[in-house]
């Protein structure tokens, strides 16, 4: 019996099935003598004592095996659990109206699912099921009755349920779980999030589970296609045995090569980095084989001293920690890029209508010298190994540019006379994210040594939109010949100066426009962490040869599905082979 | 009492992580926080009062802080949605 659901963690297994049906708890009511009513209430507090203890416990079974913001979530679900308002409406129906502790929490979390469900806004709507799922936990401690859900040890188990928890997924990992698959839940539940992050293979929303499936009996989770199989044929179990081998193979395969350099099959070296916010992301990119920080945004370390401004030293001690921890490999690190739609310090001024346009990043930082020196001064004190490069962001003008080089000459003399070492060579290179600078970067390439080009920034000035309003969001478009040209432009550029140039925006992580940026000539590519294996696996199947005709051509077309067009033929023409 | 006016900056809004964020925080002091938008106030150690703000990105909100550690607790919760609850 095949039955369909929506696949949110992908792999295929195969397993005996152990259930876990949702049992409706009956909640009893009674009335409490007054005397009593401060035991109920203390009866009640404890069972929502309990469950948070049981929540805590399973953040910290996860902890170190999930992303650290997964593991927020726990917090939210505590958070509402202690919450004031939910326990003096419940004390007041124990204390006032004589309930007991079942009835009197089963009303007071009535009376803020109605609040939340009248918000009118699906992001508050989907929080009653958190806060139902919350409910239940409470109601079996009350009951006396919390939920185990003990999965026998042995031959691994493929675990079907009504719904799971958070917290109950994140027990599963201790069992033998080969998948698990649920009635409810949605791509976006905790819960989905959470067993991707453990790649447990997993499929949602199956309607009919429960009511189909028996203990025991075998099952097969197809977590790529969204469907579950009860009983299955002796064809499908061999059919799904083979899937589930090459699906293993796959991500052996990717992992193992993760480490390795990225090489198109005639040979072309494309360096893949990462783009990191805050130190303890430094691990997760190594262990996806990044080749150094292509782009570490700085302006984290000022929030983090606000409302002070970092001092040179703790500049330095930050540049050095990331620059010891990537070592050999390099470190590209923006200056401070405050403003715009970014972070607000205490040290901006008051913005105007659009600030996106304003006095931000450089030209915040070049009114300021001084706090600015303060910045390049730590970076020169962390350039010591010679794997610290610095970049300027938002550079319009080659003025500009030559102001933050004169700045970095007067940051070097103080650091001489004060006898500290420092790279005299360090490179200096520039975000090419404003459009005047990209269609000029001639002007700009005998004073660089690299460009990075910050592609967000950029479809946003060359489109004229603003990305945070919906309404023009369809303009935005990565494929827009435009974009291409200006791309295109500033690797010629490059190419014929021997200067090294890097994609640090969003579409560095898309596997699809790969391709693409490898034929307009860019030598390297820089992304969130998470995206760097499937990159470097995705140029892995590229021919450089093909991908440089391949852009020749988008760079005549018109429009920007037509680019879209010639992408999706180069793929199925073999250019950009990727698993699917 | 403390009173500051701030806007929610982050992309999300106060949504749940960052209302937690936001919750935990408070409740580390013994002063009374309320937080406002224009349409209605809550207590900001209420998560499920702090989420029925529906305070989107933009939406400015006024927090007012009462009590012995009034000073210390405006300045975390301040720096706290002045830096974005700390996402990108």
């Amino acid at each position: 019996m095949r039955l369909k659901g929506t696949p949110v963690s992908p792999g295929f297994a195969t397993g005996s099935a152990c259930t876990f049906v949702a049992q409706e708890l009956a909640i009893p009511r009674y009335a409490v003598p007054e005397g009593e009513r401060a035991a109920e209430a203390a009866r009640l507090e404890a069972a929502l004592a309990a469950t948070t203890a049981e929540l805590h416990a399973a953040k910290e079974s996860l902890r170190g095996k999930v992303a650290d913001d997964l593991l927020d979530l726990f917090d939210v679900h505590a958070v509402i659990l202690q919450d004031p308002a939910l326990l003096k409406t419940a004390r007041d129906h124990i204390f006032a109206g004589g309930l007991n502790a079942e009835y009197a929490l089963e009303r007071a979390v009535q009376t803020v699912a109605a609040a939340l469900l009248a918000s009118g806004d699906t992001y508050f709507q989907e929080r009653v099921v958190d806060l139902e799922d919350l409910h239940t936990r409470v109601q079996r401690h009350l009951h006396g009755q919390p939920s185990v859900m003990a999965v026998p040890c042995g031959e691994a188990r493929v675990v079907l349920a009504t719904n799971l928890s958070p917290s109950e997924t994140g027990n599963l990992h201790h069992a033998a779980i080969a998948a698990f698959a649920t009635e409810h839940g949605a791509r976006t539940s905790h819960t989905a999030i959470i067993a991707r992050s453990l790649e447990i293979p997993a499929v949602v929303g199956v309607a009919g589970l429960m009511a189909a499936a028996a203990a025991d009996q075998r099952v097969i989770v197809d977590g790529v296609n969204g469907l579950v199989i009860l009983d299955p044929t002796a064809e499908e179990e061999a059919e799904y045995a083979s899937k589930a081998e090459a699906y293993r193979e796959y991500r052996r395969r990717i992992e193992a090569e993760g480490r390795r350099e990225a090489r198109t099959i005639d040979g072309h070296v494309i360096r893949a980095r990462a783009n990191i916010d805050l130190e303890d992301e430094l691990h997760t990119a190594m262990a996806a084989g990044a080749e150094g920080v292509g782009l570490y945004r700085s302006e984290f370390l000022y929030l983090q001293c606000s409302p002070n401004l970092p001092s040179e030293e703790e500049h330095a001690a930050l540049y050095t920690r990331i620059c010891e921890a990537m070592y050999p490999h390099r470190v590209t690190i923006r200056t401070l890029d405050l403003g715009g739609e970014k972070y607000f310090h205490k040290v901006l001024e008051p913005e105007g209508q659009n600030p996106v346009l304003g006095v931000r990043a450089v030209r915040f930082t070049l009114r300021h010298p001084d706090l600015f020196k303060t910045q390049l001064r730590g970076l020169l004190r962390a350039s010591a190994r010679k794997n610290l490069a610095i970049m300027f962001p938002l550079i319009t003008t080659v003025d500009e540019l030559r102001a933050c080089l004169a700045l970095l000459e007067e940051c070097k003399s103080d650091l001489e006379a004060q006898g500290v070492t420092y790279d005299p060579e360090v490179p200096v290179g520039i975000m090419v994210e404003v459009p005047s600078c990209a269609l000029t970067a001639e002007a700009f390439a005998s004073e660089v040594s690299f460009f990075s080009i910050g592609t967000n920034d950029l479809i946003q000035y060359l489109m004229a939109i603003d990305r945070n309003n919906e309404s023009v969001a369809g303009l935005y478009d990565p494929m827009h010949p435009a974009v291409l040209k200006c791309i295109g432009h500033v690797c010629e550029v490059a190419r014929a100066r021997g200067l090294r140039v890097s994609v640090c925006g969003e579409v560095a992580s898309d596997p699809v426009m790969t391709p693409l940026l490898v034929g307009l000539g860019v030598t390297e590519l820089s992304m969130a962490p998470a995206a760097l294996l499937e990159v470097k696996a995705a140029v892995r199947n590229l021919s450089y040869e093909k991908c440089r005709r391949m852009a020749r051509r988008a760079l005549k077309a018109g429009t920007g599905p037509e680019v879209a067009e010639i992408v999706k033929s180069h793929a199925r023409a073999g250019g950009a082979g990727r698993q699917g | 009492m403390t009173r500051r006016e701030l806007v929610i900056s982050n992309r999300l809004g106060l949504h749940a992580r960052a209302a937690a964020k936001l919750v935990q925080t408070a409740s580390r002091f013994k002063s009374q926080v309320i937080i406002s938008t224009h349409q209605m106030s809550a207590d900001a150690k209420s998560i499920l009062g702090v989420l029925t703000l529906a305070a989107s990105k933009d939406t400015p909100v006024v927090l007012e802080v009462d009590g012995p550690d009034e000073t210390a607790a405006v300045a975390e919760l301040e720096a706290l949605i002045v830096g974005r609850f700390g996402e990108e």
